[in-house]
């Protein structure tokens, strides 16, 4: 890709994107861990440990004035999963010259490298904040009825399929596995994701690759590991038999949330589909939903792509859950017997384009793409997955429509 | 054709600013290098604004009118903009609050064709039965999914707290009986007073002509009648309370703090100094956030936000914690115990970088430049304006904020659990 330089070493892959156009440069950081190690809880813990405070900078205050120092640096660690991978991201945002580069890496090596750890373990009032935050960021998401409803879903298709896959974990973790984690266990789990997990950094600033490859070289020395990183899980199910299930609520709204799967769709098939399902603001589902129907305020569908998925989600009353049900379900056969106008796919392939066209206007926009590109073991740019969006023929999106199942309807009943 | 340029050494940016020969105040930022380029048309007509007086009638409309005019907007008789809008290659939205209405679009070709799109979308209403009655629907099913949401509620009763007779303590989108009573007649009215050239102000950021900006602005105008004079309750001497409680049966409980600022109209200065003083209390980077968050009484940052308008004027502090109470008054103790020691000289140039840095990385993104230039047009201000206001500020001025800031006869406490 243009402008883009690569470099390897034993402990990471460092990309540098050279870019004029910011004010301020960035380094993105993340390290993949295979779900299979079943980590979300402890890699949330990690995440806010880690931010809250290292030798140098030991309180959550001290590390923000410094960054406030540093002119309202940006920073941030947090985590999230990706088909069957848990990924722990770094996100810094910094403004200046070549000097502030220096200190920018260094910040990140100080928290990376040197966090508050006292005889070979994690200070205990530090796990302990860092446990009480992960437990109460998981409540508080969970009393996003939205959110819960969604969560739940993903779970229930997961228990669906043949194995109880990372599609269903939580990716803020579970209340329970995190009670359990001692200041010990953390630290072990801390140093197995510095040592033995890929590591891939992104540059984007207006410094050159020479400069920025040597400070990179000088102070990023972690144990590290290269390895292949494939994020794909494929959600297998004995019959076809879809599932219902019903959970009420407290709340003035109900929340509808469908599952479904593809079968041997690629992966712009899959984002033209959703696009105009329910990915864009003139989607089907939007248009015969909620503007000619009325049914719902808001309505989309999410693309699980790493897992070949999507769930669509709407806040309805209750009492018209059959209606909603009826109207997503026609809007799904149209789409299957082809009833597509080519104003439609023109639309959502214009909404893509713009999307993937203009990710280089934003801070993080093309580091982000990049590496979920790096984790699906795709090698694009922007423009060759435009090019590949484009070159589908309508036919090709009622095919998709025609192989996908609905595999779990979870309504979370409200008053 | 005069287009004011200011340059921003700072951020090594022009400003240019028009005024179309309607009165429409015109604000172009171009961004060279940047795929995608945003406009926004703001009116100053927002929720709270029921009350006016128009061609010498006085009128009270149902609340959620201004939020139910920006939800017909996109639908005419004979076609849909928003469909264009997409047909284009265009994603548009709007919002309304409290104070103003706000259409915008953003692209990355077809940015004119868009421009002047935008601007006959908000200039010819059309208002009629089926359409109100279809939308009463959607927006019925959007009341009901913010009342499900904690924050949504600890915002409102706060308010209702705080201002027992304003028209903003009710729902932007208004209530079920309120929607029942609007009519084409009251939409085309509100529109007729409110969607008025100069009354309107036009953004743009990108990677667009200054010169191209200003010949479609001049050649699509806004009606130029006489907007209509907003009329507000006159503020309490007395407020219901200064605490209320709500249970939802939330996991965590949310809690709002807000300090009504009575007789105080904010200027640009002042907003920035709001938050500065906010920072140097609760922010991150204070003593008191770190002592909240080690005993484990806060798991996340404290939020500030100051609202405002002509009626009014609250600053915010939000949170989630099971002891809002205390930590309340630890935010008030704080700020006094910090106005009696004074602040250094030290931690102000600490906060003042900060604002610097957060002023320039608003730079970076094109839908952050527009709309903190559509926030700004309500002072008649540009963002060359905000960087003087910034640089400008001094110690002292901040001191004299923070004396009124966080007052405790001033506070309400809000919790929803």
């Amino acid at each position: 890709m243009d402008g883009l330089k690569t470099f390897f070493n034993n402990s990471y892959t460092l990309n540098i994107l050279k870019t004029d156009k910011f004010t301020t440069s960035s380094i993105s950081l993340f390290f993949t861990v295979p779900s299979a190690q079943k980590c979300t809880s402890k890699m949330n813990v990690l995440s806010n440990a880690l931010k809250s405070g290292c030798n140098r900078f030991p309180s959550v205050s001290s590390i923000n004035r410094r960054l406030q120092e540093m002119y309202g640096a940006v920073f941030d660690i947090y985590t999230f999963k990706k088909g069957s991978s848990q990924v722990l991201a770094l996100y810094f945002e910094f403004s200046g010259g070549i000097s502030e580069l220096q200190k920018a890496v260094k910040f990140i090596c100080c928290v990376l490298f040197d966090p508050c750890v006292k005889n070979g373990v994690f200070s205990e009032k530090l796990t302990a904040s860092s446990k009480n935050a992960a437990v109460k960021n998981l409540r508080t998401a969970n009393d996003d009825k939205a959110f819960y409803a969604l969560s739940r879903c993903e779970e229930e298709i997961s228990k669906c399929s043949k194995k109880n896959s990372a599609f269903g974990m939580c990716p803020l973790g579970y209340e329970n596995e995190i009670k359990e984690i001692t200041s010990s266990s953390l630290y072990n789990f801390y140093k197995r994701t510095v040592c033995s997990f890929p590591c891939d950094i992104y540059y984007s600033g207006p410094h050159d690759e020479k400069k920025v490859k040597e400070i990179f070289l000088k102070n990023f020395i972690f144990p590290g590991t290269q390895s292949k990183i494939s994020s794909w899980e494929n959600l297998e199910f004995s019959s076809d038999e879809s599932k219902s299930i019903v959970k009420k609520s407290d709340m003035e709204q109900s929340q509808l949330c469908i599952g479904y799967t593809f079968s041997n769709a690629d992966i712009y098939s899959m984002l033209l589909f959703n696009e105009i399902l329910g990915g864009c603001s003139d989607s089907m589902l939007f248009k015969n939903v909620r503007e000619e129907k009325g049914l719902c305020y808001s309505i989309s569908s999410k693309l699980y792509i790493n897992s070949s998925a999507f769930i669509i989600q709407c806040g309805i009353e209750k009492s018209e859950f059959l209606k909603t049900e009826e109207a997503i379900d026609k809007t799904l056969s149209d789409i299957m017997s082809g009833s597509l106008s080519d104003d439609i796919v023109e639309k959502a392939k214009n909404s893509l384009s713009q999307h993937y066209l203009t990710l280089s206007d934003s801070m993080d926009g093309l580091s982000g793409f990049l590496y979920a590109c790096r984790i699906m073991d795709l090698n694009e740019s922007p423009e060759s997955f435009v090019k590949n969006i484009d070159d589908i023929p309508k036919n090709k999106i009622s095919q998709t429509a025609s192989n996908v199942k609905k595999r779990l309807t979870f309504f979370l009943e409200g008053r | 054709m005069y287009l004011e340029m200011k340059k921003s050494e700072l951020s090594n940016t022009e400003f240019f600013d028009y005024t179309l020969s309607s009165g429409t105040k015109c604000y172009i930022i171009p961004r060279n290098g940047f795929k995608t380029s945003q406009a926004c048309v703001v009116v100053d007509y927002g929720s709270a604004d029921i009350a006016f007086s128009s061609e010498g009638n006085m009128y009270l409309s149902p609340s959620g009118t201004a939020h139910f005019i920006e939800h017909r907007m996109f639908e005419k008789k004979e076609h849909s903009f928003f469909s264009e809008f997409s047909s284009s290659g265009a994603y548009c939205n709007a919002f309304t609050d409290h104070r103003r209405t706000a259409y915008y679009f953003s692209c990355s070709n077809n940015f004119y064709d868009n421009l002047k799109r935008l601007l006959k979308m908000v200039s010819e209403p059309y208002f009629d039965d089926e359409g109100i009655k279809s939308e009463r629907e959607i927006i019925k099913r959007e009341i009901a999914m913010c009342n499900d949401q904690a924050n949504w509620r600890v915002y409102y009763n706060m308010l209702k707290v705080m201002y027992r007779k304003k028209p903003l303590k009710v729902n932007i989108a208004g209530t079920e009986n309120s929607l029942e009573k609007i009519t084409p007649e009251i939409l085309y009215n509100c529109f007729k007073s409110f969607y008025t050239a100069s009354n309107m102000s036009i953004i743009c950021t990108g990677d667009i002509s200054p010169k191209k900006v200003a010949e479609i602005a001049e050649s699509i105008t806004f009606p130029t009648n006489p907007t209509a004079i907003k009329y507000y309750p006159s503020d309490e001497k007395r407020r219901a309370g200064d605490f209320i409680k709500e249970r939802m049966g939330v996991n965590e409980p949310v809690f709002s703090l807000g300090f009504h600022y009575r007789d105080f109209t904010p200027g640009l200065k002042s907003t920035y100094a709001f938050r500065m003083a906010f920072e140097l209390i609760a922010g991150t980077g204070s003593a008191l956030y770190s002592k909240l968050f080690m005993k484990m009484m806060l798991f996340e940052p404290l939020g500030w936000n100051l609202m405002f308008s002509k009626d009014f004027c609250t600053g915010i502090i939000t949170g989630k914690s099971r002891q809002a109470i205390l930590i309340s008054n630890m935010i008030i103790d704080e700020a006094e115990r910090i106005l009696y020691k004074g602040i250094s000289d030290s931690e102000f140039l600490r906060l003042k970088k900060m604002m610097l840095g957060r002023f320039l990385r608003g730079f970076n993104s094109i839908d952050a430049l527009c709309m903190a230039q559509a926030e700004l047009s309500y002072f008649k201000a540009d963002m060359w304006d905000a960087e003087e206001a910034i640089i400008t500020i001094t110690k002292e001025y901040v001191e004299d904020i923070l004396e009124t800031a966080f007052s405790r006869e001033d506070a309400v406490l809000s919790v929803v659990e």
